[in-house]
């Protein structure tokens, strides 16, 4: 056998990615088919999909990342992009009310699929952290910065210093890792990507993605 | 932002998917949004079909078509064959595994991806986003679809300056403006600015196109490998690599690159054409014939069906003929008898083309020494080539050659002399000193051997003199084979056992000797030398040496 044993581990991470996927569509399906009153039931298991689904993209990302693979950059608007988000993590948590204040004319220059994913897991941590409510802002006077806030139990001071990078006891806790990982890859000569975790003063967590 | 609704209701618009429920599913999305009747083509030869047929506004296709051709061939060949304009907008929906491969093309770029799986809201949202941007470039576009490029580039100079937003759409139709004006160093200029807080692929090739154009090819050469380096899909920077080492004669790493791209993208027919010539100019001729013979089933149903393929590939076939009966040899045979009957069928009004197939047709019949085949195309190709009151000096070196590779000395001999008449370009004249050299060849060939066959008409009435003097002229010609100098020192110890020892006829039959070298025992002649070779010596003895 000539296959690299990273090529095996690619195709069989891709297929995965392709079944959960059929999976959720299947389960979306089978939502908008039964009654309101027996979707209490699969909801759980829409969201459990939906979540192994993005660790899924999470993992093929990584990859590739490792791999020096090629995410193009282009024009991109983050209206679009965070309401694509929004999108796809929105009915695993009917109870989040998502706002969306980003300006039509306000662009980017970033791979999308990767700021979308860097999006999708920014949400879910919110969601974990018990957020009933996220704002999402943007500004690009001088390179691109989203901004996503919430209203849940915000940063322990361990993260915010830097100790710890982590406050989950559920998932992997290496989300914010990963969106760091998503940033850098979006350097521009001497500006470097980055993200800025902080606490608002009112409570609940902000993470500000640049992406120069 | 446009108003969709609004914006969609009175576009044609054609969706091109092969799977069903992803063609009605995008087909019903759109009418929710506002289209009305949008078309639906289920592969590429469909939706080649409709563009040919109908003016679009926007095409929206799957990118992966199963096996016809893709979605970037479908916006290549309609761009080609000028039948989408510029103010149309082609949309390509792709998973997320293609986009790296399709992303960055410089020409023939798509003006938008969408990627799969969306949802309606998705759509909207895209579609908003991407028509409100082209109305916003409609100007610039309009004037390139009046052929007015001096207008366009001085209203994307002026838009540019004022909506910053616009900067990547209108760095690249501005690029590509210049480049066709030949204002390489203003593309330069414009390219090399975005890329300075930008990195983008098809910015980084346009600058190295200009290089190349601006007469730096080695420095291009660089700039192209380190564009691949960080984008190892992006095939056409092989295409330009190709090019730029080919006007700097290294053919071979042209061919190289090409190999690379088409491995990468193995459907786009102009590729594959330009492949095979180049790889038959390096005489490689499998690549050449596999090449062509892809060009030729990709092109079949397309605007780039060409009858240069069916020719070429007919003669890459044929320099990989060998005489012989091998399962693969008949392949190989049957392959190109049937591109010429391909060719026959198809251009058969075309005089210059039935001229060619009737050339390489007839090479083919030579190589398989089929020689009254050989001999009946050359004949066709002869009454082709005098109805053809423009046939040019090539076409003319091509019938002078099937003459003299089919016997006919005289026509070979008489067109030659009219070409010199007529006079050539440098390449065409020495390609005619090699077929006069050839023809030369042959002629004394000839020659010997009737000489052969009058000395054995002396020796077998045991005219030994005549036999010597006969002989002896035909193995004076250094092209006299083996044959011939046997036959000479044969009539030689005949003409001495019945006369007596004359010393320069020994002192012949040695340098003829020396002339065949030593033979082996499974060469049939081997009897008849040894046999020789004994009564020589013998002879020698006789004579004292």
């Amino acid at each position: 056998m000539g296959m690299k044993f990273e090529h095996l581990v690619g195709a069989v991470i891709h297929d995965l990615k392709n079944q959960l996927q059929a999976l959720l569509d299947y389960e979306q399906e089978a939502i908008a088919r039964i009654p309101k009153r027996y979707h209490n039931h699969l909801l759980p298991i829409l969201l459990r999909t939906s979540r192994l689904k993005n660790d899924t993209m999470q993992m093929v990302s990584l990859f590739r990342l490792e791999h020096k693979s090629h995410f193009p950059m282009d024009d991109a608007w983050p209206k679009d992009t965070v309401a694509d988000a929004i999108e796809a993590t929105s009915s695993q948590y009917p109870t989040i009310r998502f706002v969306n204040n980003i300006g039509d004319d306000c662009q980017g220059f970033y791979n999308e699929e990767l700021i979308n994913l860097a999006l999708v897991t920014l949400i879910t941590n919110c969601a974990q952290a018990g957020a009933t409510e996220i704002t999402l802002s943007a500004d690009d006077s001088e390179g691109l910065t989203i901004r996503i806030e919430d209203n849940g139990h915000g940063f322990d001071d361990d993260v915010l210093s830097g100790q710890r990078e982590t406050t989950k006891e559920e998932g992997t806790g290496l989300g914010l890792y990963f969106v760091q990982l998503i940033a850098e890859h979006h350097n521009q000569g001497e500006l470097l990507g980055r993200v800025d975790i902080s606490n608002r003063p009112r409570g609940g967590a902000c993470v500000c993605l640049f992406l120069p | 932002m446009i108003n969709l609704e609004h914006a969609l209701r009175d576009k044609r618009i054609l969706i091109v998917d092969d799977l069903v429920e992803a063609r009605s599913s995008l087909k019903k999305m759109l009418t929710i949004l506002g289209a009305s009747q949008p078309d639906t083509a289920t592969d590429g030869r469909e939706a080649i079909e409709f563009i040919m047929d109908r003016d679009y506004d926007i095409v929206l296709s799957d990118y992966n078509l199963g096996k016809g051709k893709d979605g970037q061939q479908i916006l290549e060949e309609a761009r080609y064959a000028n039948r989408l304009r510029a103010s149309a907008l082609f949309i390509l929906v792709t998973g997320e595994n293609a986009l790296d491969m399709v992303m960055g093309a410089l020409e023939y770029e798509p003006d938008n991806y969408i990627t799969k799986p969306f949802t309606l809201n998705m759509l909207r949202e895209r579609l908003i986003r991407i028509m409100t941007i082209k109305e916003q470039l409609q100007p610039v576009d309009e004037a390139i679809d009046a052929r007015d490029n001096m207008l366009a580039i001085s209203r994307a100079e002026s838009l540019l300056g004022k909506n910053k937003k616009l900067l990547l759409p209108l760095t690249r139709s501005l690029g590509k403006l210049y480049i066709r004006e030949k204002r390489y160093q203003d593309a330069l200029g414009i390219y090399s600015s975005l890329l300075n807080n930008r990195s983008i692929s098809w910015a980084r090739l346009g600058q190295a196109i200009c290089i190349h154009y601006l007469g730096d090819s080695k420095s291009a050469l660089a700039l192209i490998d380190q564009t691949l380096i960080a984008h190892p899909l992006y095939v056409q920077c092989y295409d330009w690599s190709a090019r730029i080492l080919r006007s700097l004669g290294r053919n071979e790493e042209a061919q190289k690159q090409l190999q690379k791209a088409v491995t990468i993208s193995p459907k786009a027919v102009l590729r594959q054409m330009e492949l095979g010539r180049i790889a038959y100019e390096n005489g490689d001729f499998p690549v050449a014939e596999a090449a062509f013979e892809q060009a030729m089933k990709l092109g079949r149903h397309s605007c780039y069906k060409s009858s240069k393929n069916y020719l070429q590939f007919a003669q890459c076939a044929r320099q990989l003929l060998k005489p012989g009966d091998s399962r693969e040899q008949r392949a190989r045979a049957d392959r190109a008898f049937k591109a010429i009957e391909e060719l026959r069928q198809d251009y058969a009004g075309q005089r210059a083309v039935m001229f060619e197939t009737c050339i390489v047709e007839g090479k083919t019949y030579g190589v398989l020494k089929n020689e009254d085949k050989a001999r009946a195309s050359a004949n066709r190709a002869e009454e082709l080539l005098a109805q053809m009151p423009n046939a040019t000096s090539e076409h003319k070196l091509q019938m002078t050659e099937a003459f003299i590779d089919t016997s006919q000395h005289v026509k070979a001999k008489k067109l030659i002399k009219k070409l010199r008449a007529e006079g050539l370009e440098n390449d065409g004249i020495e390609k005619l000193q090699l077929l006069e050299d050839s023809l030369n060849r042959v002629a004394i060939r000839e020659y010997t051997a009737e000489l052969n066959d009058r000395g054995v008409r002396h020796y077998e009435k045991s005219e030994y003199v005549e036999a010597v003097k006969v002989f002896d002229e035909a193995a004076s010609y250094e092209e006299a084979g083996i044959s011939v100098l046997l036959n000479a020192i044969q009539a030689k110890i005949s003409l001495i056992e019945n006369t007596q020892v004359d010393v320069s006829h020994l002192k012949d039959c040695h340098r003829y000797f020396q002339r065949i070298g030593p033979m082996g025992d499974q060469d049939e002649r081997f009897e008849r030398y040894e046999r020789l070779r004994n009564s020589f010596s013998r002879l020698k003895r006789a004579a004292g040496f």
